[in-house]
């Protein structure tokens, strides 16, 4: 065993795909790390990832793999990086990113996949942004129409 | 993304049909999540429209704002009241609707100056001067309504109260809109048009006192008062914030008169803090001397009612 470091941790998605990885990349997330500390046993660790699919949870592990080994690179190098991987995430995934990084605790994702929905609500309005997201609206119109005029006395 | 433009009105989206292909995006997200978003949106526009789009947005984005806004509408604020500080000229839209309105109409005119008499010891002289000054700025203040006219108080300031100046009238002349600043003498009410400045206390009538003139200018010099020292109150932590502050000249609005501080006066309030009637959020008016003067008629030029 040469490469004894490397401590490996299994996490097994919502669909029961499981995902063998790295401890120190899975302790990217706040929610892995104090299980794995609760538990205190490092041989053949099984974490159930409740409420993250397989698709997702592959995509959060490319993101926990590349922040793993963040003090490898320059700063603008990982924002870049950043920047890249939230871009290629359609909104479905963007939504479920940002659900897994709340439910696992994943700070900078959270982040990154916040800002991102911000930049996507900036600047559309109401309506628009309802029909990117499905947000029923459940204002009767008079109700809209007062909280319109509301809104530019305080906003605008 | 296509199927959402099947549902084009509003109505069906209330219903919407089942479709586990359309989820909502924020429905199962955490309120707390949302707000994130919502912090990292920092545009107070795009903030407002989020407020429009459902009840739960509705409800969290105001939250946003108490962190989120605070801070940069302070400092809005701020700048606004210093601004306010250095403006001395003031358009007012009402004057010329005023003379417009009232233009045609005679009353009889009985303009009264109230003097309140100087603390520290300037002369009668001095204080009508600046009584003239008050005047100019003040152009077309005397209230429309009601059969008293009370003009905006000028307020001289330090520390405390150091000069007052308050003009009362009690009913206005009109001019004819042609030529606004002529004084029409109308009824026999005593009418010598006089200049504000001559010390003549002989003309009071003896009807002054009985029919409740006396009490009227009595009640208009404690409202006044109590308008300027709340006012200047109000001004004491601007001006102790902003150190390079050095004219604020007059803050003022419609009715609130003139309030003017020097540089000598602001420096004293900065060294000295004002002394407050705690209870009251005003600052305390010290001891006064008072000179009521009592004129018939007055003309007053730039005033845009005689």
């Amino acid at each position: 065993m040469v490469g004894v470091k490397k401590k490996m941790v299994t996490l097994v998605s919502s669909d029961g795909v499981e995902f063998v990885v790295e401890k120190r990349v899975a302790e990217q997330s706040l929610f892995i790390k104090n299980a794995l500390n609760e538990g205190g046993v490092e041989e053949k660790v099984m974490i159930p990832i409740p409420k993250v699919t397989s698709d997702t949870l592959s995509s959060v592990l490319e993101y926990c793999e590349k922040h793993a080994s963040a003090t490898e690179f320059q700063e603008n190098e990982i924002e870049e990086w950043d920047k890249e991987y939230i871009e290629k995430a359609d909104l479905d995934l963007l939504y479920y990113l940002l659900q897994a990084s709340y439910s696992m605790s994943i700070m900078g994702l959270m982040e990154l996949g916040a800002k991102k929905v911000a930049s996507l609500i900036r600047g559309k309005s109401p309506q628009e942004i309802r029909e990117l997201f499905n947000i029923k609206n459940d204002f009767t119109p008079e109700q809209e129409e007062e909280i319109r005029r509301e809104m530019q006395w305080n906003y605008e | 993304m296509s199927s959402l433009r099947v549902y084009p009105d509003l109505t069906s989206r209330v219903y919407p049909e089942p479709d586990h292909r359309r989820i909502d995006h924020f429905d199962r997200l955490p309120d707390s999540l949302l707000l994130l978003v919502f912090n990292k949106i920092g545009d107070v526009k795009a903030l407002g429209r989020c407020c429009v789009v459902s009840r739960r947005f509705h409800s969290l984005v105001p939250q946003v704002e108490k962190r989120r806004r605070s801070g940069r509408l302070r400092h809005l604020r701020r700048r606004f009241l210093a601004l306010r500080l250095r403006l001395r000229q003031v358009t007012r839209p009402f004057s010329s609707l005023f003379r417009l309105v009232f233009g045609g109409i005679v009353k009889p005119l009985q303009a009264l100056g109230q003097f309140l008499g100087p603390r520290r010891s300037s002369s009668s002289s001095s204080s009508a001067s600046s009584l003239a000054v008050g005047n100019e700025d003040d152009g077309g203040e005397l209230e429309q309504a009601g059969v008293t006219h009370h003009s905006p108080p000028r307020a001289d300031f330090g520390s405390t109260l150091d000069n007052c100046v308050i003009l009362g009238a009690s009913s206005v002349i009109q001019p004819g809109p042609n030529k606004p600043n002529d004084v029409v003498s109308g009824s026999g009410d005593g009418v010598c048009p006089a200049n504000a400045v001559t010390d003549d206390n002989g003309s009071i009538p003896d009807s002054f006192y009985t029919n409740g003139g006396l009490k009227l200018r009595v009640v208009w010099t404690i409202s006044s008062l109590i308008a300027a020292s709340a006012r200047h109150y109000l001004l004491q932590p601007i001006i102790s914030e902003h150190k390079t502050l050095e004219q604020p000249g007059a803050d003022r609005c419609r009715r609130a008169g003139v309030l003017y501080m020097n540089r000598e006066q602001l420096e004293e309030l900065r060294v000295k803090p004002l002394s407050a009637s705690s209870a009251s959020k005003r600052t305390l008016v010290p001891a006064l001397n008072m000179r009521l003067w009592v004129r018939a008629p007055v003309g007053v030029a730039g005033w845009g009612c005689a």
